[in-house]
């Protein structure tokens, strides 16, 4: 890695391979984020193509309720923010603060989740189902694809606090919440493309 | 209550105070941008067109926002190869997405109207 030497400087009190391999751990993270990111783009240009494609079906503005993904969004990036202060708990060493944010932002991602998965059975209830047409087989596709990735980080949240509540904060409990922090505040990103790209370009 | 470092010693994160503010203002930020595309789009403030660009700049500023406020890519000299890699990622969404969109609107272009168009359009551009 090319600030090996910035990094040796700075950590008096810790081997400097431990260092180095976890900064790798979060380069090598951050690459696989990268590919997900590469992942989603290639759904995106899908549902772009095939936006469109009704075939006598409803279209995005005849489906989409904005008020409810509003909402929707505002928990996410609610979440991704009480993430932020469960990372900041971490520093400050107070390990019921860490639990304490994680747990509000499993709630919130929960509530996202459940959201969805309403909106999805509302609109399969009604006959739009992801079998009618391109549009909505894209529609379902990218935003069930992101939504199958906010369930798992919630997995991976449950089993990280339970591992936080067990052992405290070791060296290993703070590279994973670290990691997740990434995981988390990634797909928010992905969802303010989804938010703007599929519902309110949708509707204009 | 003891501090932990292994943040700083890890280099990746700003240090406490940074990271604090960078948390609130990529939040408030994001829920001003959030709220203006929102209003934006549902009272039809511009003309199709335009209105869409403005959405797309609207969401590339947010991206912005939280790449340098929750992901920390900043000026850090451990997020150099991150800020690397997060480029050439870009670079291959860019060819990707720009290219399907191009391929396939050229290809729907083509293929649109019933087969007599379709015919005369042959007729006229390649003398088949």
């Amino acid at each position: 890695m090319m600030n090996d030497t910035t990094m040796t400087q700075r950590l008096p009190g810790l081997p400097a391979e431990e260092i180095s391999a976890d900064s790798a751990v979060v380069f090598g993270f951050w690459t696989y984020l990268m590919t997900d990111f590469v992942l989603f783009a290639s759904l995106f240009a899908v549902y772009a193509v095939f936006r469109g494609n009704t075939f006598g079906g409803p279209a995005g503005s005849d489906i989409f309720n904005l008020p409810f993904v509003l909402a929707e969004t505002l928990l996410l990036l609610t979440s991704s923010f009480t993430c932020g202060l469960s990372l900041l708990a971490a520093r400050a060493g107070s390990v019921r603060g860490v639990l304490f944010g994680l747990l509000m932002t499993a709630l919130l991602g929960a509530s996202f989740v459940a959201m969805e998965f309403s909106e999805f059975g509302k609109l399969i209830a009604q006959g739009h189902g992801p079998q009618m047409s391109g549009f909505l087989s894209s529609y379902f596709t990218l935003v069930g694809t992101h939504g199958l990735h906010v369930t798992l980080g919630l997995v991976w949240m449950v089993v990280l606090m339970l591992a936080i509540a067990a052992r405290g904060l070791t060296r290993s409990n703070m590279r994973k919440l670290m990691l997740l922090s990434l995981f988390w505040h990634f797909l928010d990103v992905v969802w303010i493309f989804i938010f703007t790209i599929v519902y309110l370009m949708g509707i204009v | 209550m003891n501090k932990n470092n292994y943040f700083e010693e890890i280099g990746v994160w700003p240090h406490a105070g940074k990271l604090m503010r960078a948390y609130a203002v990529g939040f408030v930020l994001s829920l001003a941008l959030t709220f203006l595309a929102y209003l934006m789009a549902t009272h039809h403030v511009l003309p199709q067109l335009s209105l869409m660009i403005a959405l797309i700049i609207l969401a590339c500023a947010q991206f912005g926002v939280q790449l340098m406020c929750f992901l920390h890519l900043g000026k850090e000299t451990a997020s150099r190869e991150r800020l690397i890699i997060l480029s050439s990622a870009t670079f291959i969404v860019l060819i990707l997405v720009s290219g399907s969109l191009w391929i396939m609107f050229h290809l729907n272009e083509r293929m649109m109207g019933n087969p007599t168009q379709m015919e005369q359009y042959m007729d006229d551009e390649q003398g088949i």
